[in-house]
C-alpha cells in the first residue's frame, strides 16, 4: 500500500519522513458576519515514529485539525498531506480506502461495532479491504494491549478501558501511517487511561508507528514525545518530551496570555 | 404535551410520512370500494331511469315465489295471445311484445363477436317509438327479413358499416343479415359493454326459436289512468300466470338486483382492504414501538420534569391519532384514485362500467376517518403503555427499556393466540356455522398474529440458517447484515410478520390454485366421457356459456361420431343446471340429457334402476336420495320457476362428474318444457371405434362453424383450458394482494430507516474505519433481504398450511389433490428477496449519506 501511495506523492525525503502535514490550512464555518475561523492559516508537520499530542482550550480548533488531517473533513484552503498524499487530489472512494489502509482512529467513546466480537472489530478494516491481517502483527498488538482473553467477547461484555484498548488494536491493525486519537482517555478513569496510553506509547516506540492525539489532559499529554498547543485556530507553541507539570505550566501561561 | 407531540411529529417527517402512507393505502382501498360502488349504483339508477321511464307497465311470465331470491337470467317466453289481451284492456294506449336472447355475430372479415364478460344479444326491434330504448342513428330500422341493426358501440369496435353483411347466430345456426342501420341508446352506459343485434320481431322469434312468443310486453298508458290502476286492470285480465309491474317497480327491481351484485363486488373488494389494513396495523405497531424506544430519553425527561404516566401515554396516543386523522383524510381522497384504478382494472377484463361523477357519501367520509384513526390509535396503545412504564432515571441514564415481558409469557400468549386462531379456522372450515368465511378470516388472522408473537424466537436460528449458504462470499457487509437482522429479534420478527401476511396469502392462493388445477385435471381424467367435449367459453375465462342444442344434433350426424351428448342447463349462480325448489326450501339444480344418449355410453354409474329412452323421468344422485329418503320409483314434486312437475325416480346413480357434477338429471324433452330458455352447457362427443380421430375432429369443427364461439377440445385441451381459467382468476386475486405485500415492504423500509437513524454513530464509525458507501449499502441490503426472506418463510409455512386446511374442508367437493407449485414457490422466494433489495434502496442511500464527522464526534 505504501508503494501505491508513493505514486501520488511528491518524491522527496522530506515528504516520506512526515506521516502527516498541514500547510497553510484554513477552515471556516458560516459566512459574512457570523464567519468562524476554526483553523487560521495553520501549518504543522507530524514526523513518523513519534507520539504527538495536540492541546488547547475548548474551541481552539484541535478536533477540527484532527478531522482535517484524517480526511474526515474538508479544508477551506491549504493542503493536507497524509503519508505523502495530498488529500485534495483524492475522490471520496479513494479517501475511504485511505482511511482503511493509511489511517487508524481511536475516538473518545463508541469505537466498536456492538454486534462484532473484539477480534472481529480489530480485523474489520483489513476485512473491509478484503485483506488478511498479518497474524504476527495481530499477535503482537493483542499481547501488547493485554487482550488475549478478551478476543471472543462482544463490546458489551468489556470494560471501558478494555474497549478502548480493542479500539487501539483496531487502529494499529493495518500499520497505518498515522493513528488519530480524539480524547481516547476522555471517558476512562485515570488508571485505565494511563495503561491505554502506555500501551500506545509502547507500540509507537517498538514498531515505528505514529500517533496524533487530541487531549485536554496534561497527564495524557505527558505520554507524548511532543505537544503542540493550539489557540484560535493557530499553533502558538510546542513542547518536546513533555511532563505533566511542564504541560500544565505552559497551559497556564498560555491561558493568561490569551 | 400537545406541543411536545406536534414537535415530535414534525421532528421526524420521514417516519411520519411512511407510517401515514401505510394506513392511507388501507383507508384508500376501503373508501375506494365504497366510492366506486356508490358511484356505480347512482349512475345505474339514473341510466335505468332513462331507459325505463317511458314504460308505464310491463308484463312477464310469473316466477314462483320460491325463486324470489334468485337472480333470474332472463324471463321465460309466453304466448303472444297475452299481447291481444293486454291491448284489449281499457287504458292501454299502446303495447308491444319484446323478444331477446343470447347470440353471436360474425363480421364480414370472419371475426367472431361473442360473450366477453358482457353478452352479445339478439333482440326484436321496438316498433313503438315511445318504447324504444334505442334510436336509429344512421340508416333504417329492421323491418324485413334478413335485416339487422347494430348498436353504435359494436359498430365502432368492429368497424361495421351499413350495407355490410353480419352473420348472426342464436338458437338457430349462423345466418347472414344485411346491416341496415346503426342505433344508439341514451342509456347505453347501463349495458356494461353488452352488444346488440336488432332484427324484425318475426326474425328474432325465428332465430331464438320462440315463434309466436314474447319474453315481455311493454305498455304505454292513456292519460286518464294511473300506472297502478292500469297494472291492476291488466293483472286481473291476464291472471296469476303473469306478473305485471309498473315502470317504477321494474326500475326498482333492476336497481335492487344491481345493488345485490354491487354488494358482492363491494364485499370482495373490502376483503382486500381489510387485509391491507391488517398489514398496516403491524406496521404502525412496529413503528410506534421503535419510536417510543428511541424517544425513551425524551419521554423520561418529560417524566422527570413532572409529566404523569397518563400524560406520556396520551402524548403517544395523540401522536397516533394525528397520524390517523391525516391518514383518514388522505385515504378518503386516495379512495377516489383507487376507485379509478379499480374501474380501469375491470375495464381491462372487458366490462365497460358507465362513468359518472364520483359519489362520496357521508358514510364513506365517516368510515375513512373512523378506520384511519381507529386502526392507528389501537395500534399505538401497546407502545404507549410501554412508554409510560419508562422509569425516568433509568431512561435518562440511557438504559431504555429493561422491563421486558418474560419470554415464558410471550410463548404462552403466542401459543394461545395460535390455538385460538386454529379453533376458529377449523370451526369455519368444518363446523356448520352461519358465516364460515368470517370464522376462517378471523382464524387466519389469529394464526398470523400468533406466529408474529412467537416470531422473535425463530429470528436467530432461521436467519443464521438461511444466511449460511451465502455468507462465505458475502464478506464483512454480509456478516454485519446478518448480525443487524438478529440484534433486535422482536423488531425483525414484527417487520417480517407484516410481510408474512401478504406473502402467506399469496402463497395460499398459489398452492390452493395449483391444487385446484390438479384436482380439476384428475376429475377430468376420471370422468371425461368420450373423445371430445364441445363448449362455448369466452376468451377471457369465466363460466361456460350456453349454446344451441342443435349443435349436438348436427354433430351427431357427422360421419364417425357415435354419440353427441348435450347437457342441457341454464346458467345461474349455483351452477350450470336449471334451478328448482323442493318443498319450498331446498334450492337445487337439474340438468337435462337425452336418455337415449345416456344409454349409448356416457360414463355414468347407475346403482339402482335403469336409464332408458322409453322411460323418461328423473335420475337422482345417491347422496341426495339418501338425504331426502327417496327410493327408486318414488315421485318427486319439482317446483320450477314457471312450471311444476311430478317426476318419477327412474335411477339412482353414484358418480355424477361425467355430468358436470349434476345431482339431478332429467330427460331433455321435459327440461325443454320447463326451461324454455334452456340450452346446452356442454356436449360430449363419442367417436366410433377405429376412426381417424383427427379427420373426424375436422368434420366436427366444420359442423360447429355455424355456431360461433364453440370449441372442440379433447381431454388435454380441456385441462389446459381449465388451468388457464384458474390462472386468470389467481392472477386477479394476486394483483389485489400485491397491495398488502407493498404495504409490508413499506414496513421494511420504515423499520430499516428507523434502525439506521438509531445506528447513526455506528454507521459513522464503519465509514471512519474504511467501509465504502457501496459496502454500507450492501450491508443494509443484506439485512433487508434476510428480513424479507424470513417473512417469506413464515408466509410460506402459514400459506401452505392454510391451503392444506381449506383443501381438507373442500375434499368432498372434489378438491382431492393437494399440490404445491414448485416453480411458483421458488419464484415466490426469489421475488421476496428482490423485494428486500428494493426495500433497502432508500434506507441504504440514506445511510450512505450519514456524515462521518457528525457521527463520530460527541454531542
Amino acid at each position: 500500500m505504501q508503494t501505491s501511495q508513493q505514486t501520488k506523492s511528491v518524491d522527496s525525503v522530506e515528504e516520506t519522513r512526515l506521516a502527516a502535514q498541514a500547510i497553510n490550512v484554513r477552515k471556516t464555518y458560516g459566512s459574512g458576519d457570523t464567519v468562524v475561523r476554526a483553523l487560521d492559516d495553520l501549518t504543522v508537520s507530524f514526523e513518523r515514529g513519534t507520539f504527538h499530542a495536540i492541546m488547547g482550550p475548548s474551541g481552539s480548533g484541535k478536533s477540527t485539525l484532527l478531522h482535517c488531517l484524517a480526511g474526515l473533513d474538508d479544508v477551506s484552503s491549504g493542503d493536507v498531506f497524509l503519508g505523502g498524499v495530498n488529500l485534495a487530489t483524492l475522490t471520496e472512494q479513494e479517501r475511504t480506502v485511505l482511511r482503511r489502509t493509511a489511517v487508524g482512529f481511536v475516538f473518545q467513546s463508541f469505537n466498536l461495532i456492538p454486534t462484532l466480537t473484539a477480534e472481529e472489530n480489530v480485523l474489520l478494516p483489513s476485512r473491509l479491504g478484503g485483506q488478511k491481517m498479518d497474524p504476527e502483527w495481530l499477535a503482537t498488538l493483542v499481547r501488547t494491549l493485554g487482550l488475549e482473553d478478551r478476543l471472543t467477547h462482544k463490546p458489551g461484555e468489556l470494560s471501558g478501558g478494555q474497549q478502548q484498548r480493542v479500539a487501539a488494536a483496531r487502529a494499529f491493525a493495518t500499520r497505518p501511517d498515522v493513528v488519530f486519537a480524539d480524547e481516547p482517555t476522555g471517558a476512562l478513569d485515570s488508571i485505565s487511561g494511563g495503561s491505554l496510553l502506555a500501551f500506545m506509547r509502547e507500540i509507537v516506540e517498538k514498531h515505528e508507528q505514529t500517533v496524533v492525539m487530541v487531549t485536554h489532559d496534561p497527564t495524557a499529554a505527558s505520554y507524548a514525545d511532543r505537544v503542540v498547543f493550539l489557540a484560535d485556530g493557530r499553533i502558538i507553541d510546542e513542547l518536546s518530551d513533555p511532563t505533566a507539570d511542564k504541560v500544565l505550566d505552559r497551559m497556564k501561561t498560555l491561558g493568561s496570555h490569551s | 404535551m400537545i406541543r411536545a407531540t406536534l414537535k415530535s411529529i414534525l421532528g421526524h417527517k420521514m417516519r411520519f410520512a411512511l407510517t401515514t402512507f401505510s394506513i392511507v393505502i388501507g383507508v384508500a382501498f376501503v373508501s375506494g370500494s365504497f366510492v366506486l360502488t356508490d358511484t356505480l349504483s347512482e349512475t345505474f339508477d339514473n341510466l335505468f331511469e332513462d331507459i325505463l321511464s317511458d314504460v308505464d307497465v310491463s308484463v312477464r311470465k310469473a316466477t314462483d315465489e320460491a325463486f324470489d331470491d334468485m337472480m333470474m337470467q332472463m324471463p321465460d317466453p309466453f304466448s303472444d295471445e297475452a299481447l291481444a289481451v293486454v291491448q284489449g284492456v281499457e287504458g292501454v294506449a299502446q303495447a308491444e311484445g319484446a323478444v331477446q336472447g343470447m347470440g353471436t355475430y360474425v363480421t364480414p372479415e370472419g371475426e367472431q363477436i361473442v360473450f366477453e364478460m358482457a353478452p352479445a344479444l339478439v333482440m326484436a326491434w321496438h316498433e313503438i317509438p315511445e318504447l324504444a330504448v334505442f334510436e336509429i342513428l344512421e340508416g333504417v330500422s329492421p323491418t324485413e327479413n334478413g335485416q339487422v341493426v347494430i348498436d353504435s358501440g359494436t359498430a365502432e369496435d368492429y368497424d361495421l358499416e351499413i350495407g355490410e353483411t353480419l352473420g348472426v347466430a342464436a338458437k338457430l345456426a349462423l345466418e347472414d343479415f344485411e346491416i341496415v342501420g346503426i342505433a344508439e341508446s341514451p342509456g347505453q352506459g347501463a349495458m356494461m359493454g353488452a352488444k346488440f343485434a336488432f332484427l324484425s320481431r318475426q326474425e328474432a322469434q325465428r332465430m331464438l326459436e320462440i315463434d309466436g312468443q314474447f319474453h315481455q310486453i311493454s305498455v304505454v298508458k292513456t292519460d286518464d289512468v294511473t300506472r297502478e290502476e292500469l297494472r291492476d286492470r291488466i293483472q286481473a285480465d291476464l291472471g296469476s300466470e303473469y306478473e305485471v309491474l309498473t315502470g317504477d317497480q321494474a326500475t326498482e327491481e333492476m336497481t335492487e338486483q344491481l345493488g345485490q351484485g354491487l354488494g358482492y363486488f363491494k364485499s370482495f373488494l373490502l376483503v382486500f382492504a381489510l387485509i391491507a389494513l391488517f398489514v398496516g396495523t403491524f406496521l404502525i405497531v412496529n413503528t410506534f414501538s421503535i419510536v417510543v424506544a428511541q424517544r425513551s430519553r425524551e419521554l423520561a425527561l418529560l417524566r422527570a420534569i413532572g409529566a404523569s404516566r397518563r400524560q406520556v401515554r396520551l402524548s403517544v396516543v395523540a401522536e397516533s391519532a394525528l397520524v390517523g386523522l391525516l391518514a383518514g383524510f388522505l385515504g378518503l381522497f386516495g379512495g377516489i384514485v383507487v376507485a379509478g384504478l379499480l374501474r380501469g382494472l375491470i375495464g381491462i377484463i372487458g366490462i365497460d362500467l358507465p362513468s359518472g361523477s364520483n359519489v362520496i357519501a357521508l358514510r364513506t367520509v365517516i368510515l375513512s376517518f373512523v378506520v384511519g384513526i381507529g386502526v392507528t390509535v389501537v395500534s399505538a396503545v401497546m407502545p404507549a403503555l410501554k412508554a409510560s412504564r419508562v422509569s425516568p432515571i433509568a431512561a435518562l441514564r440511557g438504559e431504555g427499556f429493561t422491563a421486558r415481558h418474560s419470554s415464558g409469557r410471550r410463548v404462552v400468549t403466542g401459543v394461545f393466540i395460535i390455538l385460538f386462531g386454529l379453533v376458529l379456522l377449523f370451526l369455519g372450515l368444518f363446523a356448520d356455522t352461519s358465516n364460515p368465511l368470517a370464522f376462517i378470516g378471523f382464524g387466519a388472522a389469529g394464526l398470523f398474529v400468533g406466529i408474529s408473537v412467537l416470531g422473535p424466537f425463530v429470528v436467530r436460528p432461521v436467519i443464521t440458517a438461511i444466511s449460511r449458504p451465502a455468507m462465505s462470499r458475502a464478506g464483512v457487509p454480509g456478516t454485519l447484515g446478518v448480525e443487524n437482522a438478529q440484534r433486535n429479534p422482536r423488531r425483525t420478527a414484527s417487520t417480517a410478520a407484516a410481510l408474512m401476511i401478504g406473502l402467506g396469502l399469496s402463497l395460499f392462493v398459489l398452492v390452493f390454485g395449483d391444487s385446484f388445477k390438479a384436482s380439476a385435471s384428475k376429475a377430468i381424467d376420471e370422468t371425461f366421457a368420450g373423445d371430445f367435449m364441445l363448449q362455448r367459453g369466452s376468451d377471457t375465462g369465466g363460466p361456460p356459456l350456453p349454446f344451441s342444442p342443435h349443435l349436438a344434433e348436427e354433430v351427431q350426424k357427422v360421419e364417425g361420431v357415435y354419440a353427441a351428448v348435450g347437457l342441457r342447463g341454464q346458467p345461474n349462480m349455483a351452477g350450470i343446471g336449471g334451478p328448482w325448489v323442493y318443498e319450498e326450501e331446498h334450492s337445487k339444480a337439474v340438468i337435462g340429457v337425452s336418455f337415449a344418449d345416456v344409454e349409448k355410453g356416457i360414463n355414468f354409474k347407475v346403482l339402482e334402476g335403469e336409464v332408458s329412452e322409453d322411460n323418461p323421468g328423473l335420475l337422482v344422485h345417491d347422496a341426495e336420495a339418501e338425504e331426502f329418503g327417496w327410493l327408486l320409483g318414488d315421485t318427486v314434486k319439482m317446483q320450477f320457476p314457471t312450471a311444476e312437475r311430478e317426476l318419477q325416480i327412474k335411477a339412482i346413480y353414484e358418480d355424477s362428474r361425467a355430468l358436470a357434477g349434476a345431482k339431478y338429471v332429467m330427460t331433455s324433452e321435459i327440461f325443454d318444457e320447463v326451461f324454455p330458455n334452456g340450452q346446452d352447457m356442454f356436449a360430449f362427443v363419442i367417436l366410433d371405434d377405429g376412426v381417424d380421430i383427427e379427420v373426424v375432429r375436422q368434420r366436427i369443427e366444420q359442423a360447429a362453424e355455424s355456431y360461433p364461439g364453440i370449441r372442440v377440445q379433447d381431454q388435454n385441451e380441456i385441462k389446459e383450458d381449465q388451468r388457464d381459467q384458474i390462472d386468470q382468476l389467481l392472477g386477479l386475486i394476486l394483483v389485489l394482494l400485491v397491495l398488502a405485500v407493498f404495504i409490508s415492504a413499506l414496513g421494511i423500509v420504515n423499520t430499516l430507516a428507523l434502525s439506521i437513524f438509531e445506528r447513526t454513530r455506528e454507521i459513522g464509525l464503519l465509514r471512519a474505519v474504511g467501509m465504502t458507501g457501496f459496502q454500507l449499502r450492501r450491508m443494509i441490503t443484506w439485512e433487508s433481504v434476510l428480513v424479507s426472506l424470513l417473512g417469506a418463510m413464515l408466509g410460506a409455512l402459514s400459506g401452505i398450511f392454510l391451503a392444506w386446511a381449506v383443501m381438507q374442508a373442500l375434499a368432498e367437493e372434489g378438491f382431492s389433490e393437494f399440490s404445491i407449485p414448485v416453480v411458483s414457490t421458488v419464484i415466490f422466494f426469489v421475488l421476496s428477496a428482490v423485494l428486500g433489495v428494493l426495500a433497502a434502496v432508500f434506507p441504504a442511500r440514506r445511510a450512505a449519506k450519514v456524515d462521518v464527522l457528525s457521527a463520530v464526534t460527541v454531542e
